[in-house]
């Protein structure tokens, strides 16, 4: 009997800091997304400010961010997805926000650009997201949006990235979405870039 | 007067008449004339080197022919040669490398290339997987909520 209570406390007890260990990472997750929220809107006015400057110069020029730095923002209107995404797929950057993949190009610049995210946070709605929606970026070079093209699922570990001559947006996310644990296949939705008039920019 | 007093004041007026005379310079040493070294481009600097390398590499089979043969004969002969260390002096003012070790004829190595690096994990090359955004914490809050559960469930009986 007393043996059983302690086995049921020493239950509880761990039951209660594996619940901590999570709540806690949804915590930080929240405020790595808020902070990098804020550090997008400073990018933003700070890019209005050096905006003439640059001009003047002679184009746009964007360095390899740091890791963790915001580089753009997402939206899917309507999935009601709005997010910071910020450089780097690492644990620390796709707990802030979707991630830029490094080496792969800015959203609006020539090449394929791709953007990852936790199926269970940032990417909850991916899997809604249909061909012909409309996903739109905003980087520090200004607006862009894209048509949905493609949907993809594809074993973990195969050959899923690769270059492209022309603007192309890939949204990656883990596969079956609700599934709890490594997750064994990989969701790929690729967009392309609508023109300019199309776009009403 | 004695005939010294007389050679004395000879030699006394010669002096002083010799200061008197103004040295006169009747013609111009015209130097000889140089030749204009042309302006040589570096193509032809590279060349150079190349030439240099060979002769001192004809200088090096020509000493490995000698003390072969010294050799043969039974002469003593030490295996230092400063010809072979020699770097040929380049009159194009290009630093000329010392020639590498083994130049007979081999593929030329350009020695500064270095291979690309690989691109690091969780950055994009051609054929990358898609990244790995799976989270342990679902299957964690999961395992929490149920130990939390069944613990209760032992300690009420």
């Amino acid at each position: 009997m007393r043996g059983r209570r302690l086995a049921g406390t020493a239950m509880i007890v761990a039951g209660a800091a594996l619940l901590t260990a999570a709540a806690g990472d949804v915590a930080r997750a929240a405020v790595a997304r808020d902070a990098a929220r804020a550090e997008w809107d400073r990018r933003l006015a700070r890019e209005a400010v050096v905006a003439v400057e640059r001009a003047a110069r002679g184009g746009y020029e964007l360095a390899a961010p740091r890791r963790g730095t915001p580089v753009a923002r997402l939206r899917v209107p309507r999935l009601g997805l709005d997010e910071i995404v910020v450089e780097g797929v690492g644990d620390a950057e796709l707990r802030a926000g979707p991630g830029h993949l490094p080496g792969s190009a800015f959203p609006g610049d020539s090449g394929n650009s791709v953007i990852s995210a936790h199926r269970d946070r940032h990417f909850r709605a991916l899997g809604k997201l249909a061909i012909g929606d409309t996903v739109e970026t905003e980087t520090l070079a200004g607006p862009a949006r894209w048509v949905v093209t493609k949907r993809t699922i594809v074993r973990r570990g195969r050959p899923a990235l690769f270059s492209t001559a022309e603007p192309v947006l890939t949204l990656t996310t883990c596969w079956p979405i609700q599934a709890l644990g490594p997750a064994p296949e990989r969701l790929l939705y690729e967009a392309r870039l609508l023109p300019v008039a199309a776009a009403d920019l | 007067m004695s005939p010294f007093r007389h050679i004395a004041l000879a030699a006394i007026a010669l002096a002083v008449s010799a200061t008197v005379v103004p040295a006169q310079f009747t013609t111009v040493v015209v130097p000889p004339p140089t030749k204009e070294r042309p302006s040589i481009p570096r193509s032809m600097r590279t060349d150079t080197t190349k030439r240099d390398t060979s002769a001192v590499e004809r200088l090096k089979e020509m000493s490995a022919w000698v003390d072969s043969a010294a050799v043969a004969m039974g002469i003593e002969t030490t295996r230092a040669d400063s010809l072979v260390q020699t770097v040929p002096a380049d009159t194009a003012g290009v630093p000329v490398a010392p020639p590498a070790a083994d130049t007979t004829g081999g593929p030329v190595v350009d020695t500064l290339w270095r291979p690309a690096p690989a691109p690091a994990p969780g950055e994009f090359r051609e054929g990358a997987p898609a990244p790995d955004t799976a989270t342990p914490f679902p299957l964690l809050a999961l395992l929490g909520a149920s130990l939390i559960g069944a613990g209760a469930l032992l300690r009420r009986r």
